[in-house]
């Protein structure tokens, strides 16, 4: 493993374990098996809400444009760079940096070798958001600007699918795309679980585990029993203080979600570290799937991103969650060991405040290989008759566009927040290959289709709600009498 | 009052409405004069005393989509509120006073009262707090030693157990909690240990609960980090900033200095963290490190070497910079919509940025000129330093036109002639004092002022700034004897 | 056994070793009640609990000086990282403001939060039994068990010092017979050192442990 600098917030923890990298290799078998898989008809779907934050521009991706099309202060690349995907309406760049912005680090950025193994499972959906607030965009993005009562996607889906999951919404991120929504009225266990950390956050998830000298489970079993039917229920302080929110919070919590949560045995599937002496001389083990997540995600022991991923993985594999999210970080990723090597810039996306080319063709290059890794990891995993891959749907949230303009002609330029834009989404469940809607040469904003077929309407613009029910009827949510529109365009079959 | 109740069934109509996507346009409920116009009419209610009236008083979390007292309201108002402020703004009042003896939110209390009693007309959730009062029975029980807690006064082993964990760090002892139960001058005890956590570490040293307060307002980060322990990409230290904080809220500092100082504060570590007042910058090496802005420029916490690298960065007007100082100082986080106050003629879009598009323009008409004071100060690709011409050098990427942004601006209404002023106007408002107690407040009591607790939080953020003349020392040994705090 | 007897019990049982420690010394344990407190039938509940949790770093804290035992070897993951400071601050209601851009805790407790403390506590209750059964001789809590007292005189002692050093209060007698009772519902082998264990994570762990 690389001597790297990224600074985990636990950075002593994986700095005395010393956190090895382990060789690539294929799945490791499971030291049991998955509990019994639930029949197709009627059994989940999964969704991975992939935050593009700070704004994902689908001008520098699937619908990028070439100089040739476009006035010259529109942004647009050179022809050459700019490909056509067979078959499809996509489009993908090709591009070598010198810089990333004002950081002295030439990169390459491929996106046509992702689009084009990507491409059946691919969509673009047009539209146009409401807020260029970063915050709020970012909720709206989860919420289709409440559109349904105030509930997010995930909270949609949790409460759909996840009764009987011990978490079955998590989010690994705490940008707007993890925010709460206002829908009381939705099972407790559809709100979110935070993990701040994904390389420690397994360790809490059993009582005992991995302590010395520590009761059994049985025994802690019944300390706990008494504590919980006993000691708090007559205490003083639970008579005088015993309604207060934190406190009816806290013993729900230890309640069925921590019985639901230890009963699995999560610590030893979720365990990232990559020490089995160590780990070993505690009771513990890694994750089985380590070696194949290594692999993925070669540097999720320093890039909180591919941590990020690599649980989430595990969380969907386990059924532990139904739902998760995940975002780059805000936060800047960096590895010196060899030279200047940023893992992940400033602000994500909108570091295209300082340079737009650069910023986002290296976001893109981000989430779109951290998407794929997922698809790939996903698909080796049975379910039903299929894969996990073939109910699971990634969705590129973004909090908007970016600014259209640049000075003419010029190639490096930063760019501004806007509304006008489009989301894509990835999963066997979408019309794959389809651009829903379209885009002006002469402008570059999208603009709208019609919701039954998909065909593009020029002069049209599609919303937040649009987006919002189309994911939720892909993944065949029933949102009849929900008052959102049918958008049959967006699902496949 | 006899006006009819809204039904459960028409509040279910409301819902299906705004699920279907029936709203108003983004742009016409977003008027930004509403709460302060609703605070017109109900200037001494406890929603209004309370802080800021949020969005949320007729919003669904946040506009454009209305609650049911929102939607109440704009069954009130003429149709072409939607789209003129000035039509909104005469029309609120009758609409404000003819929905009064609504429930709008079905909760069995009607929208006056719940106003009046500072709770959200438009969520069932939120309803007034039942009168806290003891009756003799009560009393005499509650102060019954056996009965643990004295839920109907002061009780001196629960303020002294909460002082002692909140500024010291641990439980007290149980020799210290008999003793104050059977003291003479309890009140003094307490004096004493909190004058006493107030220099503990836990309280006052690095990564200690003054210094925690102040993340989100100067949102470190490690690779960037210059001076000690420095990142990959040392740009800045942050713990400059940290310091400075700390140090304006301690020894009975004035905490105006957080947007007033016109020096420096260094750390010294120790036994007991000590922090040093410097008019020079408080490292001269790695240049990384050195804050480079002229005595006469410096803004307090605004025009550091680490606000200016990480918020303003290479932005030619830093409306990132001023709303996090927005946010941060005076509370006021215009994402959220609050402390909205339009400014005529804004914005003007001097860099092209289409900020006078209407979903824009909302928040821009405040945000620009609130941000242009921050223009002459730059960021990255060049340095922090303040400059004068800096506007001229964007003209290049810009277009001419951004030569023309003043140094000027505006700041809760009030003209500002540039950073400095922006930092004095800000000090010395109702706001910034309003925002010290509540984020103490919120630290120490655990949740924010409830409309019961409105009052006392209105006193302690006036007496701040009168009676304890700024020192958060002070405020303190009063914040812990509020009901809030000291009444179990 | 009738409450009285308990108590009477109580008053004849040793006092726990606790209380050797330097009078001067403020966080020293004082010499341990030997009664319980019951509280009137009726309460007075709170009109606004603005209930707060300690947070892992008082928490363990707090665990420390109650069980004497240092700062530093209340619970380490793997042996190498705090749980309350480093491991699981922000779930116990921390910051990672440098590295993780958490710049508050979290607004609500995650479902590993109650596991968590459960962690810190079952570390430092089962370091404290170890040690004592150990060097009974110099035992802090558990001497007279480690030694093969069993009665329920001891165990009721050692509950009386739990409650004095971990909530700073008497049990009441409820809970001081649970509590003590706790011991006839374990099988099996080493069932002082066991109960000494669970009777400490269970009064450690109460919501009135962790909350203020």
């Amino acid at each position: 493993m690389p001597n790297t600098t990224r600074r985990l917030g636990r950075r002593n923890f994986l700095r005395a374990l010393g956190a090895s990298a382990a060789a690539s290799a294929a799945f490791g078998l499971r030291r049991r098996p998955l509990a019994a898989q639930p029949a197709p008809d009627g059994s989940p779907y999964f969704l991975i809400v992939l935050g593009a934050s700070g704004g994902a521009n689908l001008l520098d991706s699937l619908l990028a444009r070439r100089q040739s099309e476009c006035p010259a202060t529109v942004h647009a690349f050179p022809d050459q760079v700019v490909s056509d995907i067979a078959g499809t309406d996509f489009r993908a760049v090709d591009l070598s940096f010198e810089s990333l912005g004002p950081i002295p680090m030439p990169f390459e950025a491929n996106q046509s070798s992702f689009v084009n193994k990507r491409k059946d499972d691919l969509m673009v959906v047009t539209h146009t958001g409401t807020s260029v607030n970063h915050a709020i965009a970012q909720r709206r993005a989860v919420t289709g600007n409440e559109a349904w009562l105030g509930r997010t996607l995930q909270e949609t889906v949790a409460a759909t699918y996840g009764e009987g999951y011990a978490l079955p919404n998590v989010y690994l991120t705490e940008q707007g795309f993890a925010a709460r929504g206002l829908d009381d009225s939705l099972p407790t266990y559809a709100f979110g679980e935070t993990v701040a950390d994904p390389l420690v956050w397994p360790l809490a998830l059993d009582g005992r585990k991995g302590i010395r000298d520590a009761p059994t489970a049985d025994d802690l079993q019944k300390a706990r029993a008494l504590r919980n039917d006993v000691l708090d229920p007559g205490s003083q302080f639970e008579k005088i203080f015993g309604q207060a929110q934190r406190l009816k919070h806290w013993r729900h919590q230890r309640g069925a979600p921590q019985a639901g949560v230890e009963a699995q045995g999560l610590i030893d599937d979720l365990i990232l570290l990559d020490e089995p002496a160590l780990l070993g001389s505690y009771g513990l083990t890694a994750s089985d799937d380590l070696p194949a997540l290594l692999d993925k995600f070669p540097d999720l022991h320093t890039d909180p991103f591919e941590a990020q991923a690599a649980l989430a993985f595990l969380l969907l594999k386990n059924q532990v969650s139904c739902t998760v999210t995940l975002a780059p970080s805000l936060q800047a990723t960096i590895n010196d060991s060899q030279g200047l090597d940023v893992r992940n810039p400033p602000i994500a996306f909108d570091f295209s405040h300082q340079d737009h080319p650069s910023a986002q063709a290296f976001m893109w290059r981000r989430v779109m290989q951290v998407a794929d890794a997922l698809a790939d990891l996903l698909a080796t995993v049975p379910f039903g008759e299929g894969s996990m891959w073939d109910r699971t749907l990634i969705y590129f949230a973004t909090d908007f566009g970016r600014t259209k303009n640049k000075p003419s002609g010029a190639s490096s330029f930063g760019s501004g927040h806007e509304l006008n834009n489009g989301s894509v989404i990835m999963s066997p469940l979408v019309q794959g290959g389809k651009v829903l809607g379209g885009i002006d040469d002469a402008t570059g904003f999208t603009y709208g289709f019609d919701r039954q077929s998909g065909a593009p309407v020029p002069g049209t613009e599609m919303s937040e709600p649009d987006v919002f029910a189309g994911i939720l009827q892909a993944l065949h949510v029933d949102t009849a009498g929900s008052g959102l529109p049918d958008v049959p365009a967006m699902r496949r079959g | 009052m006899t006006q009819p109740r809204p039904t459960r069934r028409r509040r279910a109509t409301g819902w299906l409405a705004l699920a279907a996507g029936l709203t108003v346009s983004a742009d016409a409920w977003s008027i930004p004069q509403a709460t302060e116009g609703l605070c017109d009419v109900y200037a001494d209610t406890r929603l209004c005393l309370s802080g800021p009236v949020s969005c949320d008083t007729c919003h669904l979390g946040g506009p454009p989509a209305l609650n049911p007292y929102g939607e109440a309201l704009h069954g009130e108002l003429p149709t072409d509120a939607e789209k003129d402020p000035e039509v909104f703004l005469s029309a609120l009042e009758d609409a404000l006073r003819a929905t009064e003896g609504y429930d709008s939110d079905g909760d069995g209390i009607s929208n006056l009262e719940e106003i009046q009693a500072g709770s959200k007309p438009g969520d069932a959730a939120s309803v007034p707090a039942p009168p806290g009062t003891c009756s003799q029975e009560e009393s005499d029980v509650a102060s019954l030693p056996e009965h643990g807690y004295d839920t109907c006064r002061t009780d001196y082993a629960y303020l002294l157990r909460k002082v002692t964990i909140d500024f010291c760090g641990h439980s007290p002892s149980r020799a210290d909690l008999d003793a104050i139960r059977t003291a003479e001058d309890p009140d003094g005890l307490v004096d004493e240990t909190l004058k006493a956590c107030l220099d503990s570490e836990h309280w006052m040293g690095k990564d200690g609960v003054l210094w925690n307060l102040a993340n989100d307002k100067i949102r470190p980060i490690a690779a960037l980090k210059a001076g000690d322990d420095p990142g990959p990409i040392p740009l800045g230290d942050y713990e400059d900033d940290y310091a400075l904080y700390v140090y304006s809220m301690i020894d009975d500092h004035d905490v105006r200095e957080q947007l007033t100082a016109q020096f420096f504060v260094k750390r010294v570590d120790g036994t007991q963290t000590t922090y040093e007042l410097t008019n020079g910058s408080p490292t001269f090496f790695p240049l990384t490190a050195l804050q480079t802005i002229p005595r006469e420029q410096r803004v307090g916490l605004l025009s550091t070497r680490w606000f200016l690298v990480f918020f303003t960065m290479f932005t030619p007007i830093p409306r990132t910079s001023a709303a996090q100082a927005y946010r941060s100082y005076l509370g006021f986080d215009i994402a959220k919509m609050e402390g909205l106050q339009p400014v005529n003629g804004e914005p003007v879009d001097y860099d092209l940025k289409d900020v006078q598009a209407d979903a824009c323009a909302v928040c821009h008409a405040t945000l620009d000129p609130l941000s242009y004071p921050f223009t002459r100060y730059n960021g990255l690709g060049g340095g922090p330093k303040y400059d004068e011409d800096r506007m001229d050098g964007f003209t290049a990427t810009e277009g001419p036109q951004i030569a023309n942004t003043p140094e000027a601006g505006v700041l809760l209404g009030e003209p500002v002639a540039d950073l400095v002023d922006w930092g004095r106007v800000a000090a010395n408002s109702d706001a910034f004092a309003q925002n010290v107690v509540r984020d103490f407040w919120v630290h120490l009591v655990g949740d924010a002022p409830t409309p019961d607790e409105a009052e006392a939080f209105e006193r302690l953020w006036q007496d701040l700034q009168v009676r304890h003349t700024y020192s958060v020392e002070a405020m303190l040994h009063d914040l812990i004897r509020t009901e809030a705090y000291s009444v179990p | 056994m009738s409450r009285e007897l308990f108590a009477l019990i109580l008053l004849l049982a040793p006092v726990g070793c606790g209380s050797d420690a330097e009078p001067t010394d403020p966080t020293a344990p004082t010499a341990t009640p030997q009664t319980p407190t019951d509280p009137p039938p009726t309460v007075v509940p709170s009109f606004a609990p603005h209930v707060r949790f300690k947070g892992g770093a008082v928490y363990a804290n707090d665990l420390a000086r109650g069980l004497e035992l240092d700062r530093d070897e209340v619970c380490l993951e793997l042996g190498v990282s705090d749980c309350a400071t480093e491991v699981h601050k922000v779930a116990l209601g921390g910051v990672d403001p440098y590295d993780g851009g958490v710049y508050k805790p979290l607004p609500e407790a995650p479902v590993t939060a109650p596991i968590a403390l459960d962690r810190i506590a079952v570390s430092a209750c089962s370091l404290r039994a170890e040690r004592d059964f150990a060097a009974p001789s110099s035992a802090a809590f558990y001497g007279a068990l480690a030694q093969g007292d069993t009665s329920t005189e001891a165990r009721g002692s050692v509950v009386m010092a739990l409650y004095d050093r971990l909530l700073l209060r008497n049990p009441t007698t409820a809970e001081l017979e649970a509590v003590v009772g706790l011991y006839d519902e374990l099988d099996g082998d080493e069932l002082p050192r066991r109960w000494s264990k669970l009777a400490c994570i269970a009064i450690a762990t109460t919501t009135e442990a962790a909350f203020y």
